[in-house]
């Protein structure tokens, strides 16, 4: 298979030497089907080792190798190095400080996750003899879409709101919140309450629709956001009750 | 974290979204959507002042009209009209994402997607015929 | 500003009842009363006694009132999320209360100058 030689600008963060980031600029040799991950992978292996970013999988399903190709959120696991032309810039997502090189640090993001409790509440778990909880494909199909997140945190990185409001809640954790409270066995919107009705909540999100374009699984965080904001306002005005509707 | 875990190596801060807010077409218009606001104001502010001038007398009114209709009053307005019907566009793209999913126990429209976005459209335009006719004196 | 954070769901309807209603109406009303009516497209429509008849009606002053208001409000919200997109968070308190303050004045005035009619 032919080589060809591409140039990748990496941004490079190592503390304790580095001020700042900077750019450095390797050349590799990229094969005609490989993607961003494995030039990276051929930096560090072969140029230069220091070099440190996360990855696992492979094909797009851990979401761990989001990064910033070219100023656009994506897995570098498929990003084909032939669909870029020139030198190819790669920086670590934006919106979240950075440990080392492409690496970020992503305590907030898993903290907001958590927070909206993303698991089937119940008031009374059924008994293991009562038999299953049932659900159709009707209802499944509701929240179906919303469940396909492998937070990657490209959202994250793209929406313009979390860099003037860190304090957001942000697109993946209120997909997932939403995905829950649509979820037909779950009654647990009123303990997701107080998180997507607060000001980092729901309502900080502007629409600027970019999660749902980086999302690499098309959850579209942005359409379960606006529904969000409506069933909130609904519950806040007390027109819905704060329950889950089975 | 333990008491006996190792101190966090210092981070670099978080870097903004590259291109934002007008070095990339998507958040370009993302602005855009956001500056229909002042726009949108400023026609509400025009149409103020007409209100104004006709509960002064036809005189005030006719005054208004002339001013209105002078080229950089007319450049404005359509300016300010250009805005809107962007607006109008986005807003219903909103309100496809809305309408897509249940909300409460309200079930999604058995609509398909395309459809739920382009039916609000002739919905608007629908009403704004009928309402450029009452304006026209075809009507009432 | 903790008032305005604990009415943010407020804030939000407001802006989509806003929205939807500049939706149906904004369009129309400025293509006729700031181009058309203007370049002498709508003599008899956009002619005083007409357009007096239409504006100061009952209908037609809920109408003007529930718009324009709403618009306004509307606007209001969005302004206030494009301070902080622009200005960063630190612009946030005086955003929101500029951008609703401005909301206030332009509901009386609406009322007012509609209520004269």
């Amino acid at each position: 298979m032919e080589l060809r030689k591409v140039k990748f600008e990496v941004l490079r963060f190592r503390p304790g030497q580095d001020v700042e980031p900077v750019f450095e600029t390797y050349e590799v040799d990229c094969m005609e089907d490989w993607v961003v991950l494995d030039a990276l992978n051929a930096i560090k292996d072969d140029i230069d080792p220091t070099l440190s970013h996360r990855w696992s999988c492979r094909m797009g399903v851990c979401g761990s190798c989001g990064m910033l190709v070219n100023g656009r959120p994506v897995l570098t696991c498929a990003a084909f190095v032939r669909n870029y032309s020139g030198t190819i810039r790669v920086e670590p997502l934006s919106n979240f400080p950075i440990v080392r090189d492409l690496v970020v640090e992503l305590d907030s993001f898993v903290e907001k996750i958590r927070s909206v409790k993303p698991w089937i509440i119940r008031k009374l778990e059924k008994d293991v003899g009562e038999g299953e909880y049932r659900q159709s494909p009707e209802q499944l199909e509701e929240f179906k879409q919303f469940s396909m997140c492998i937070n990657c945190a490209l959202c994250y990185a793209a929406c313009p709101v979390l860099a003037n409001e860190p304090e957001f809640v942000g697109p993946a954790a209120i997909a997932l919140a939403h995905r829950y409270n649509l979820d037909s066995r779950d009654e647990g919107n009123a303990e997701r309450f107080p998180v997507l009705d607060s000001h980092d909540g729901v309502y900080a999100c502007s629409f600027a629709n970019e999660c749902s374009q980086v999302c690499p699984k098309h959850v579209d965080p942005a359409m379960a956001i606006q529904q969000a904001k409506l069933t909130d306002f609904l519950e806040w005005a007390r027109i819905l009750p704060k329950r889950s509707f089975t | 974290m333990s008491a006996h875990a190792a101190p966090r190596t210092p981070t670099a801060p978080a870097r903004p979204p590259s291109g934002f807010p007008v070095g990339f077409y998507r958040y370009r218009n993302y602005i855009l959507f956001a500056a229909t606001s002042l726009f949108m104001a400023l026609g509400c502010i025009g149409l103020l002042e007409g209100l104004h001038a006709l509960g002064k007398g036809e005189a005030a009114w006719n005054g208004f009209l002339a001013r209105m209709a002078r080229p950089h009053n007319l450049v404005l307005s359509v300016v300010v009209l250009g805005f809107t019907l962007y607006f109008v566009i986005r807003f219903a793209w909103v309100g496809r994402k809305i309408g897509a999913g249940r909300i409460g126990p309200v079930p999604r429209p058995p609509l398909p997607m395309p459809l739920l976005g382009v039916a609000p459209i002739g919905g608007f335009v629908t009403v704004w015929l009928v309402l450029l006719a009452i304006l026209g004196g075809l009507l009432l | 500003m903790k008032l305005i954070h604990k009415l943010e769901p407020l804030w939000w309807i407001l802006f989509g009842a806003g929205g939807f209603v500049a939706c149906f109406f904004l369009p129309a009303l400025l293509l006729g009363v700031l181009i058309l009516g203007p370049l002498g497209a709508m003599p008899h429509g956009l002619s005083y006694d007409h357009a007096h008849m239409l504006a100061s009606s009952m209908v037609g002053k809920g109408f003007l009132c529930v718009v324009i208001t709403l618009v306004l409000w509307h606007c209001a919200h969005h302004l206030r999320h494009f301070i902080l997109d622009l200005g960063g968070h630190s612009l946030a308190t005086i955003a929101a209360f500029s951008s609703y303050g401005l909301a206030v004045v332009g509901t009386i005035a609406t009322f007012s100058i509609v209520g004269a009619l």
